[in-house]
């Protein structure tokens, strides 16, 4: 029970992050040394 | 806190044992100790910030307007505690040791706290190993070598320290335990906002549902509704403390919203975007934590007791991932373009320990000696790893005197005027501020900020413009043409890509220091600087309560914690895991 649990939250994480690389953020991106923080 | 002991006549192999806390202390004294000597956070990039609050604390401790920055701002924007006491260790120590004390302590805490907070889930040495992995984790030395977040590493041990005590009075109705976890919330909301704002959620629910799951074990025989109106108590009465110990903040929030345009952050971006942002916010913070995540996921969802903890531990591990998934944004909303990521993966770090802890356990009673000089050199490297990586990086500028610039304004009343800085960076642009009496138009804290050349923008601080592309320098060039509205008349540049700009804008090279890396630029016919009408100076009334009860809590806190003992056989109380099945090695693990 916990490993399929665990296969589907892993699963589900990765989805997120794949889902992640197809959205596009609305800001543009600082490249100040301050931002890396 | 006291150390567990070891029952009497019988031996207990050496890796069998749960760990001393004072020993892990000792050990946090190694690892941080000669780091902070070296005053290595001196560089991080809050560090000056912090030190910037302090010193007008350590000048101005019931006031807490100053008119350094913006113009002029309420330092009740931000949680005092922390700072305070850096003003007044600053007496005896001066601003740069008295802040590696301060964040000395705040590391020492740590691992107390973990203790704490790991013993509501495992036993005490699985809960000695936790608190041994705090003391190395990369998310800490990132928040504390690189990042300067000294008010996120405060608040944290505080909080995890009044969860303890939190699950005691829900399941006991401990007075006690209900005096402890109340002073401690506050003097952690005193110490962080952010950290109150999440751990109020992601850390208390799930030791909330723990405490209703463990209602009846061992003894106990407390019911659900008792438990759940018991948390009402301890919310309601934490959440009165929390507003009166930071009423001046709630005030200040009041009348200034944050509406400002959304600033910029690589927190807020998908980390897999490049590798700086991999390296930055996924490998050096989490580190050698990366590899127990399979664990922490099959033995967090396999045992019913931690499924809470995984729960909260993988919500607060998605917001660390920031503009990675989609969740974040979804989630926080218009939040989700003001908070920064990098701390969740503190917070997600501290929540797995305790499940951790427990697979340290399981690998030493299977590998010994193996299993601890695997895991231990790979807590060293992450901590090492994170210690080290502003200096294999290249974003951070090379440091300069700011001296020449903080004696100029000191002198021949040239504090009549404001003043700006281009190219320093915010940690050099704070030291200025510290040391120089002159008021700037820049500022750091973006939350304090309300002049419309800023806030209309999209950009971080003025010193920093070109980074922050066409939005930085619009910002910038509004900022220049209002210049005679705030008297701004000196702008000191460690930037040459600046100088066409301030040429065109009608300022005149004047004057250069460090050997030309700093340059002056003047503007003839500026009026000396006013008073400006943004922001709202803090009621006398509201600087003497900013100036009590904020350290007043922490030393509630403290004072309480030691009035009133722990109960020890609750601190030993060891509630099973189906899977455990090893002999008690310790006369209170049972």
């Amino acid at each position: 029970m916990g490993r399929i649990l665990a296969i589907i939250f892993a699963i589900f994480t990765v989805a997120l992050v794949a889902a992640g690389a197809i959205y596009k953020s609305s800001t543009a991106t600082a490249s100040t040394p301050e931002a890396a923080v | 806190m006291s150390s567990p002991s070891m029952a009497a006549g019988r031996e207990v192999p050496m890796l069998g044992r749960t760990i001393p806390l004072s020993w892990i202390m000792l050990l946090a004294l190694l690892v941080h100790g000669p780091l902070l000597l070296m005053q290595l956070p001196n560089a991080s990039y809050d560090a000056n910030f912090h030190k910037f609050f302090a010193s007008h604390y350590a000048q101005h401790w019931f006031d807490p307007w100053n008119e350094k920055q913006f113009t002029g701002f309420s330092q009740t924007t931000y949680p005092p505690m922390e700072q305070q006491w850096l003003a007044l260790l600053s007496h005896v120590l001066g601003l740069d040791l008295s802040y590696m004390v301060v964040q000395f302590i705040a590391i020492l805490l740590l691992p107390i706290g973990v203790f704490r907070y790991a013993r509501i889930w495992v036993d005490e040495r699985a809960a000695s190993y936790a608190a041994i992995g705090s003391i190395l984790l990369g998310s800490l030395a990132f928040l504390v070598y690189d990042a300067g977040q000294l008010s996120t590493t405060w608040a944290a041990p505080l909080y995890l320290l009044a969860l303890g005590y939190f699950y005691d009075w829900t399941r006991d109705a401990k007075v006690s335990a209900l005096l402890k976890a109340l002073a401690l919330t506050w003097a952690a909301a005193s110490a962080h906002h952010v950290t109150l704002l999440f751990a109020s959620v992601f850390f208390t629910v799930p030791v909330l549902i723990t405490a209703i799951m463990d209602r009846n074990a061992e003894g106990q025989h407390a019911s659900t509704p008792g438990v759940i109106s018991r948390a009402v108590v301890f919310a309601v009465l934490g959440v009165a403390g929390i507003v009166a110990v930071l009423f001046p903040y709630f005030v200040s929030l009041y009348y200034n919203p944050i509406k400002q345009m959304p600033i910029p952050h690589q927190s807020r971006d998908n980390y897999f975007s490049d590798a700086f942002h991999f390296f930055n916010y996924l490998i050096i913070p989490w580190g050698a934590l990366l590899l127990t995540l399979p664990y922490v996921f099959v033995k967090g969802l396999s045992e019913r007791r931690l499924r809470p903890l995984f729960l909260g531990f993988w919500i607060t591990m998605i917001l660390a991932l920031g503009g990675t998934t989609p969740l974040p944004r979804l989630l926080l909303g218009r939040a989700f373009y003001v908070l920064t990521f990098e701390r969740f993966t503190f917070w997600a770090s501290l929540m797995a320990l305790p499940i951790i802890g427990l697979m340290a356990v399981d690998l030493i009673d299977r590998f010994g000696r193996k299993a601890v000089f695997v895991m231990g050199s790979l807590a060293a490297l992450t901590t090492a790893a994170a210690v080290a990586w502003p200096t294999y990086y290249a974003l951070r500028q090379p440091p300069f005197s700011v001296q020449s610039v903080t004696e100029f304004l000191n002198r021949d009343g040239h504090d009549k005027f404001r003043y700006l800085t281009l190219g320093f960076g915010a940690n050099k642009m704070d030291e200025v501020s510290t040391y120089a009496n002159a008021s700037s138009v820049d500022g750091d804290y973006n939350s304090a900020r309300l002049l419309p050349e800023m806030t209309q923008y999209g950009a971080g601080q003025l010193t920093n413009s070109k980074y922050y592309g066409s939005n930085g320098m619009e910002s910038l060039r509004a900022m220049l043409k209002h210049a005679d509205h705030y008297g701004l008349k000196y702008i000191f540049v460690h930037d040459t890509f600046y100088e066409p700009l301030l040429a065109f804008a009608g300022w005149r090279k004047a004057e250069t220091y460090e050997h030309g890396d700093v340059t002056l630029w003047v503007k003839d016919g500026v009026p000396p600087a006013r008073p400006t009408e943004y922001g709202q100076k803090p009621t006398p009334f509201q600087g003497i309560l900013w100036g009590t009860l904020p350290i007043g809590s922490s030393i509630l806190a403290l004072l309480l914690v030691i009035a009133l003992p722990d109960d020890r056989r609750r601190l030993g109380e060891h509630i099973e895991f189906p899977s455990i099945n090893e002999e008690p090695v310790l006369r209170e693990a049972r």
